[in-house]
């Protein structure tokens, strides 16, 4: 157990130090960032701004933030190690793909966390929001990582991550685009980060712990099981790297 | 002298180290055979494709695979292997020698019960391939059993444990020298007064025959069943078996230091031992090449020529 505990610590931070100093991976993890502070400037000091921020803004950089991280980390650079010979080294020193898979989605979801608050306090939400916010962000992340995870199992080098990261940049981003359609709103909830994206906007009204919660939390938890199932199955079938 | 018909069956030997001459899709079957038959044992592998991420140092790989064994400090693997001017560089940015030196380094964190290298001295100058193999004497003194695929056999020959090359699917142990033939060269014939004997050492090429001055080659070596000259870093098979070299070049100042090695003592700058058995020469040429020398030849050596 202790040695498990090691080799995942171990690996976490790894996984963290090398999206650290990976320049162009760093860019695309805090990009949320970048566009909340854009955002606020861009609204300034109109009348509903933090309405604004709020009910719409908020919400998209969650998404965001949740489905820009977990493909980055997860996906290409599982791919990138996996093309350079990185993989093999890792499996040959006994780490196992399962190990190396759970390592690497803890350091997505940390890492989006961790951009979750950094966007908070760009965003100018009150401070009570900050804990919940955090908390949505983490489980939006979740969902991302083991729909990233999946493919990641398979991804041969970084052609394949590109390509198998474009159907999940999609479903991560689409509660977004629904907001543009009258008739999709709706079934916003019904998306992977749909539930992540309407808990975000019932707490911007306060009422994250109310009745209109209880579907898009439950639809959120149905998508972390349906993910994890499907996670589990593709690492059954795992090729073979060693 | 042994053979095995199977990777399987060779690891499941009791030959202790065993180390072999073979191509790389045979180093891949026995890789996985040690795998294999050995799952329930500290093991660590070194390979040829082996590599860190890209934006790894040398430090930050070696740290990781600390923690990930649990055993030896990286610092104590980068002073081992010479690595410490090159703690800072990327792996992306380390010679093809740093990268086996930082491979064998990781190997060496896992203290290992079994260990499978693959090509370990191929890229190595003359104070890697030290590092290397003392590690590697250490290691066995220890108890480590090691798997090793190597090429030329040269290379092989500096190990210690048994020695097989690999040929129609067969693993043929090599005749390990323990000295007690005698040279022919002992007994060749002196040079008398004033007699001018040329002597010259054919060689071929493609398209022609090559004859060389004894003084130009740096030691003679039988490879696969045929027998080469080294000159100037390249080497020449010629027609001559390994006594009539012997006895051609004696008389030049080459010694018979292997039953696969004649060397041209004149180039040899260095006479290393890593184990009791195993002993190493390392020769001033611009490849600073090892031979191995033959434990029951080194007291010969010892009294012909005083060191």
């Amino acid at each position: 157990m202790q040695g498990t505990l090691r080799t995942t610590g171990a690996l976490v931070a790894k996984c963290l130090e090398d999206t650290v100093k990976n320049l162009g991976l760093l860019v695309i993890c805090i990009l949320p960032i970048g566009f909340t502070v854009l955002y606020r400037a861009v609204l300034g000091g109109a009348e509903d701004a933090q309405h604004v921020m709020s009910w719409f803004v908020f919400p998209t950089m969650l998404t965001f933030a949740t489905t820009m991280a977990p493909p980055t980390i997860a996906l290409y650079t599982t791919a990138l190690d996996r093309e350079k010979g990185a993989l093999r080294t890792l499996l040959l020193a006994g780490v196992s793909l399962k190990q190396l898979m759970l390592a690497r989605g803890i350091a997505s979801v940390l890492l989006t966390a961790a951009v979750t608050a950094a966007c908070f306090l760009c965003a100018g939400e009150p401070a009570h929001r900050l804990f919940p916010l955090v908390a949505l962000g983490a489980a939006g992340a979740t969902v991302i990582t083991l729909l990233s995870l999946m493919p990641a199992v398979f991804a041969r080098n970084q052609t394949d991550s590109s390509l198998y990261s474009i159907p999940i940049l999609f479903v991560g981003l689409a509660p977004m685009f629904f907001q543009y359609g009258e008739a999709l709103i709706p079934f916003t909830a019904l998306l992977p980060t749909g539930g992540v994206f309407v808990l975000a906007q019932l707490l911007a009204q306060d009422a994250l712990f109310s009745a209109q919660a209880v579907l898009p939390a439950a639809l959120t938890v149905a998508w972390i099981a349906v993910s994890a199932i499907a996670l589990a199955v593709a690492l059954r079938h795992a090729p073979r790297d060693v | 002298m042994a053979e095995y018909a199977s990777p399987e069956e060779l690891v499941e030997s009791e030959e202790g180290s065993v180390h072999v001459e073979c191509g790389r899709d045979v180093s891949a079957a026995l890789l996985a055979a040690v795998r294999a038959r050995f799952r329930t044992r500290r093991l660590a592998f070194a390979v040829e494709t082996d590599r860190g991420s890209a934006v790894e140092t040398v430090s930050s790989h070696l740290r990781l695979y600390s923690r990930l064994a649990g055993g030896v400090h990286h610092e104590d693997a980068i002073a081992h292997f010479g690595l410490r001017d090159a703690a800072k560089l990327r792996l992306r940015d380390a010679s093809p020698a740093q990268m086996a030196l930082v491979n064998l380094a990781r190997a060496s964190l896992f203290e290992p019960e079994v260990c499978f290298l693959e090509r370990p001295l191929a890229d190595l100058d003359a104070e890697g391939r030290k590092a290397a193999l003392s590690w590697i004497a250490e290691r066995v003194e220890r108890g480590c059993r090691f798997f090793t695929t190597l090429e030329p056999m040269r290379e092989a020959l500096l190990m210690p444990g048994a020695v097989f090359w690999h040929e129609d699917g067969r693993f043929i142990e090599v005749e390990q020298d323990d000295g007690n033939e005698n040279g022919i060269g002992e007994n060749g014939p002196a040079f008398a007064g004033d007699e001018v004997r040329v002597c010259k050492i054919p060689a071929k090429t493609d398209a022609a025959t090559l004859l060389f001055d004894p003084r130009d080659i740096d030691f003679a070596e039988s490879m696969n069943k045929a027998n080469y000259v080294s000159v100037h870093g390249t080497l020449y098979p010629t027609p001559l078996t390994m006594d009539e070299l012997e006895a051609q070049l004696g008389r030049f100042g080459f010694f018979r230091c292997h039953r696969s090695f004649v060397v041209n003592v004149q180039r040899v700058a260095k006479v290393e031992r890593y184990t009791r058995n195993s002993f190493n020469l390392t020769l001033n040429d611009a490849a600073k090449t090892s031979v191995p020398l033959a434990k029951g030849r080194a007291d010969e050596m010892r009294e012909r020529y005083g060191f």
